[in-house]
């Protein structure tokens, strides 16, 4: 078997041997480059027209093995023409060609196993007139005598394996289209077969310095160019498909594959091309942008890496364009681009896609996965779509940014006067459209986001604003509304410390503060609720101050706010707020107050039959309260107060103006003020109210040592206000102890009008309200007025239109029990009443005297007695606005009775019983005294009246007057003696004139022989004491 | 000397006799309506028994005037000055001169008033 194979080789070997033998022979021997290159020197000379140099022409086997190739060595093709480049049109060190001899003789196939060019150039021309320095073929005159056959190929097959050019220099001047291209060291291998329409072919450029130029702008220059293009094309359908081909140029590569076809018949070409490039240098692409656009991009300074993939699917026509699908990378850019943008970029990375066939709005959409960018102190980034890229442009991203908003102050206009610092952070959703944009619709506006301001402040003109941290979060429209309708937008704003103020005005500080705050959109008219709002806000601390004239404080505040209409300019806009603060402080010039714990609800909202009418409703309570202004101050430990109140601006006055219905309720207050001496003090304030009526169910009030507890209720309020009524009120005073005089202070000048006002002092007459009718019903324990005490005092207080009168109080003091009604009424402030109907039982007359020392001038003899009696007087005057009595007006009618008196001693009683011859030893006693005088004017007159003493029975008469001068007559009517005497007691106090007169009574107490004088001046007497005595009530 | 008692004892009886039964004037109570000054003091008289007086020097006008009833009887005449506080004042006045135009009056105790008619 060895032997076998040992033979077949050796067999296998000869005949190599033979075949190496017969191929030397054939090209060292027979074709030799003397033989051959005579015979294609002649061929050239019959095809060519320009010069042509050929150095060698060989036949070679074993270096393009195993085909027979044919070289050619120092080709050179001659053709000057004026304005050339060069007088060489082509030449080449080397040019090997070999083609498959059998394939072309027996099947009429070219099979083109290899043509390569080395080391040549190619010069082409075409002058301004189109002439060309490449027309250097000889005319083929007998081609134009055959028939052409223009509808095939001269082969049956053509195959094309390898045509390549190594280190080939090519230069294009065309003058007449003003353009220059070459390229330099080109480098490249084509391949190729074609069989009936179809082409395969294969180019591929390794090396290729590309230059291009139209005219004077240069599009190309030292553009090292390499290609890998394996195309499939079929003529006939003029389709060209690419397989991964791959084009480079300065080192940036681009992959294409797909197809393209020339639609001859619907005149468009239609493509399905892929592309993938990857990490191209932006300045390197930058860097071959031509001279000619450099302008556009001139002051742009932009560096990365980018990438870019996409499809590029579609027909192309003068109507139609192809769908591109393009995905662009960056990595790690740089910008810088002043004029456009102030600050350099860096960090900029993207992944952005478009696709577009740059007609359809529709169809076309950019994508931004992700872009990225951050200037020295910023940054940003963002990613979403944009759609409508040739209409009306929509966006919807996601942005999220980091901002050091000084770095963007050149953003701000100078005339502005605007300065802000400090960061701002946050991501911010927007799904808008440009034409939203321009028109400010808000309401089809999509934007959310959330950004947080660190140590940010802002200043316009003299508005500042800081903050060291705050939150703000937005979301438009609102898809969670609180409120129904409050849908359009929601901000909540969280920070931990922001203040607002204004240069020497104000300033608010939030500290711990979160605001929410949805709205409606207000400018949609066509919105029922024509505007709602609704807010909430919990505070740690809030606190505005304006210069150092007010400041307000809250702590842990609460509030909520619900408002609707605020829009409708047809009504009023219903708003409710609910509140609750820890502690509220404000202060106000020397106004300070202080409130812990209030909390309430305030709404206001239209009138139903008048919606331009406000009703407000108010529910408030609250823990200690304290005020003060200046040295006056004011303290609640509790406060609750609910009120109803409707407003009437047609009204003038502001009481109907403003009309409410509630409660108060209020526990232990107090307030103190220079005015007043004493504090009030207020245990318990518990009062209904409505526009008619008030309605005190508790009211306890105490100043000094005066107690006052009142209860009842204030009606015709309304009514009294619009004139048609008087203000009627009924109401129990009771108290334990009450100073009548602060009590008069207190209620000084209520009603006056404002001409007419009393100060709180009672620095004026004491005018008494008008319009008003109330009944006060007391129960004083005790009281006092002045230095007088009283006590167990009942009785009613009226106070009727200017009219006080103090009706059947009855009391006891020390002296007496006693009843008293009286009347102050003032008409005028120079012409005021004062009336007294008094009554004491029992009363001491030495007490009386202390008590009433007015007595003591109207009836002098009186301060003579001792002993108990009963005194009943009625006396009335007017008096001006000091209180002077007008003694024009003076009016006064008594009455004393007593029983048992004891006359004091003294110089009057010596001379009267001097004159009298009285037992010395007699005592002073008076068994009984009953008399009645009157006042009028300046005179007091002092009616008859009877004494009995001793043994003497007499009458005493007389005219007392004002300026103390007498005129008495005493008519001694039984004695010892056995005459009636008289004696005339006249002049003053210093000087007593005492006449022996006629007995002027002595019939008085006789009535029998009573004369007509006397009984006239007994029925006088029984006149007034009469009508004093009906005055008394009953227990 | 009995007839010279006598005498004496019938001249003080005839005084005496027509002492007391002086007859006292009567004047037309007609003539007292109308309202009479007497210095800045008025008095003003109705026909229905009624009246007020004032003062002017004390701004005390007609309006403020204070009320009173009267009556005249002969030479009688008596005010009642009636108190609003309850009570009442009389004052009797003898009426000396009584015409269209003057008014005179004086009290128990001699003092003298004389008005001049104002008004009816």
């Amino acid at each position: 078997m060895k032997k076998v194979f040992k033979r077949l080789a050796l067999a296998l070997l000869a005949l190599l041997l033979i075949v190496l033998i017969s191929v030397g022979i054939a090209v060292w021997v027979v074709f030799t480059p003397e033989r051959l290159t005579p015979i294609v020197r002649n061929q050239a000379l019959k095809y060519l027209t320009c010069k042509t140099d050929i150095g060698a022409v060989e036949l070679t086997f074993f270096s393009t093995f195993p085909q027979f190739g044919l070289k050619v060595s120092n080709l050179n093709l001659v053709n000057p023409v004026t304005g050339a480049q060069s007088d060489t049109l082509f030449n080449a060190n080397e040019i090997v060609g070999i083609i498959d001899i059998v394939a072309l003789y027996k099947r009429n196939e070219l099979v083109v196993n290899e043509v390569s060019v080395a080391n040549g150039s190619i010069n082409a021309y075409i002058d301004t007139l189109g002439a060309s320095n490449f027309s250097i073929a000889v005319p083929d005159t007998a081609a134009v005598e055959e028939p052409a056959d223009t509808s095939g190929m001269p082969f049956s097959f053509i195959d094309i394996e390898r045509v390549s050019l190594q280190d080939v220099d090519v230069s294009f001047v065309d003058k007449s289209q003003a353009m220059q291209a070459g390229v330099k060291g080109l480098t490249t291998t084509i391949s190729g077969s074609l069989a009936a329409d179809d082409l395969k072919a294969h180019l591929k450029v390794d090396k290729a310095n590309v230059f291009f130029a139209l005219g004077k702008d240069v599009f190309a220059k030292d553009l090292n160019v390499s290609m890998d293009v394996p195309a499939e094309v079929n003529l006939s359908t003029q389709l060209v498909k690419l397989t991964n081909a791959e084009l480079a140029a300065n080192g940036m590569a681009v992959t294409l594959s797909g197809t393209v076809q020339n639609d001859t018949i619907g005149k468009r070409i239609v493509t399905d091309i892929r592309y993938d490039l990857a990490n191209w240098s932006i300045a390197d692409v930058m860097a071959l942008i031509p001279a000619s656009v450099q302008g556009y991009v001139k002051g742009i300074d932009v560096t990365g890496i980018v990438a870019s993939s996409g499809t590029v699917k579609g027909a192309y026509s003068q109507t139609e364009m192809p769908f591109m699908d393009i995905r662009l990378q960056m990595q790690d850019g740089t910008l810088k681009y002043y004029e456009a943008f102030p600050l350099p970029l860096s960090n900029i990375n993207g992944d952005i896609s478009l696709s577009t066939d740059l007609k359809d709005d529709a169809a076309s959409i950019l994508r931004i996965a992700s872009f990225s960018a951050s200037t020295p102190r910023s940054s940003f980034q963002t990613s979403g779509t944009v759609n409508h890229l040739f209409s009306d442009i929509s966006i919807d991203l996601t942005s999220t940014a980091n901002v050091t908003v000084s770095e963007f102050k050149s953003y701000i206009l100078k005339d502005m006067n605007v300065t802000a610092t400090g960061n701002v952070s946050g991501t911010v959703k927007s799904k808008l459209t440009l034409s939203q944009i321009e028109k400010m619709q808000l309401d089809k506006m999509r934007l959310s986001g959330s950004l947080t301001l660190n140590n940010f402040s802002a200043t316009y003109d003299s508005l500042a604003v800081k903050t060291s941290q705050s939150k703000v979060n937005f979301v438009l429209p609102n898809p969670n509304a609180s409120l129904k309708g409050a849908g359009f937008a929601a901000v909540t704003i969280n920070t931990k410390g922001l203040e607002a103020s204004k240069i020497d005005d104000f300033t608010a500080r939030l500290l711990n503060t979160l605001v929410s705050v949805e709205v409606s959109n207000v400018t949609d008219e066509s919105q029922k609720s024509g505007g709602v709002v609704w807010a909430k806000l919990n505070a740690g601390e809030i606190e505005a101050t304006q210069k150092s004239n007010a400041r307000v404080f809250l702590k842990n505040a609460s509030l909520s706010l619900n408002a609707t209409g605020f829009a409708d300019s047809t009504r009023i806009p219903s708003v409710s707020c609910t509140f609750s603060l820890d502690t509220l402080f404000a202060r106000m010039d020397t106004l300070d107050v202080a409130i812990a714990n209030p909390a309430g609800t305030l709404s206001i909202a239209a009138q139903k039959d008048s919606p331009k009418q406000p009703e407000l409703s108010v529910d408030y309570t609250s823990g200690k309260l304290f005020s003060n202004i200046g040295s006056a101050t004011a303290g609640i430990t509790r406060l609750a107060l609910k009120a109803d109140v409707i407003n009437d601006s047609s009204q003038q006055d502001i009481f109907l103006q403003w009309m409410a219905k509630g409660f108060i309720d209020m526990e232990q207050g107090r307030i103190t003020t220079s005015s007043i001496l004493y504090p009030i003090e207020i245990p318990s304030i518990k009062m209904d109210f409505d526009p008619e009526n008030f309605n005190i169910k508790e009211s306890k009030l105490r100043i000094d040592r005066s107690d006052f507890s009142l209860k009842g209720s204030l009606n015709n309020v309304l009514s009294y206000f619009r004139h048609d009524s008087l203000l009627r009120g009924s109401f129990l005073f009771e108290s334990t102890k009450t100073d009548l005089v602060q009590l008069m202070v207190l209620t000084s000048g209520i009603g006056e009008t404002e001409a007419e006002s009393a100060d709180t002092v009672l620095s004026g007459p004491y005018m008494v309200p008008k319009g008003i009718d109330l009944l006060l019903q007391a129960n004083i324990a005790e009281a006092t007025f002045g230095d007088e005490t009283a006590s167990n005092i009942k009785g009613e207080l009226r106070v009727k239109d200017g009219l006080m009168v103090l009706d059947g109080f009855r009391f006891t003091t020390p002296a007496a029990r006693m009843q008293l009604t009286a009347m102050y009424r003032t008409p005028r402030k120079n012409h005021l009443f004062l009336g007294l109907n008094y009554h004491m039982l029992d009363i001491e007359i030495e007490r009386l005297l202390q008590m009433i020392p007015q007595v003591d001038s109207m009836m002098p003899m009186l301060r003579s007695f001792k002993g108990k009696g009963e005194f009943h007087i009625a006396v009335e005057t007017y008096t001006d606005s000091l209180y002077n009595p007008k003694k024009s007006t003076l009016r006064g009618a008594s009455s004393i009775k007593g029983n048992n008196l004891v006359l004091m001693d003294g110089e009057t009683f010596t001379e009267i019983a001097k004159t009298l011859r009285f037992d010395k030893k007699t005592e002073n006693r008076v068994d009984s005294l009953s008399a009645e005088f009157t006042i009028f004017k300046q005179e007091i007159d002092i009616y008859p009246f009877l004494i009995v003493m001793d043994k003497y029975k007499a009458v005493v008469e007389g005219r007392h007057n004002l300026d103390m001068s007498f005129n008495y007559h005493i008519s001694l009517i039984d004695s010892p003696l056995p005459i009636k005497l008289g004696v005339d007691i006249s002049g003053t106090m210093n000087n007593l004139k005492f006449r022996p007169a006629k007995c002027k009574y002595a019939n008085m107490y006789r009535p029998a022989s009573r004369r007509a004088v006397e009984s006239r001046q007994l029925e006088l007497r029984r006149i007034i004491r009469e009508a004093l005595l009906s005055n008394i009530r009953e227990d | 000397m009995k007839r010279i008692i006598f005498y004496l004892v019938a001249c003080i009886s005839i005084v005496a006799f027509m002492t007391s039964c002086e007859k006292e004037d009567e004047f037309d109570q007609a003539l007292l309506y109308g309202k009479w000054v007497s210095g800045t003091v008025y008095y003003k008289y109705i026909s229905n028994g009624t009246g007020t007086t004032w003062d002017t020097s004390e701004d005390v006008n007609e309006e403020d005037g204070q009320p009173f009833t009267w009556t005249l009887v002969q030479a009688d005449l008596t005010h009642i000055h009636i108190m609003t506080v309850g009570g009442n004042v009389p004052k009797y006045y003898k009426v000396t001169e009584l015409t269209a135009s003057t008014l005179k009056y004086e009290d128990d105790f001699g003092v003298s008033y004389s008005f001049i008619k104002v008004t009816q």
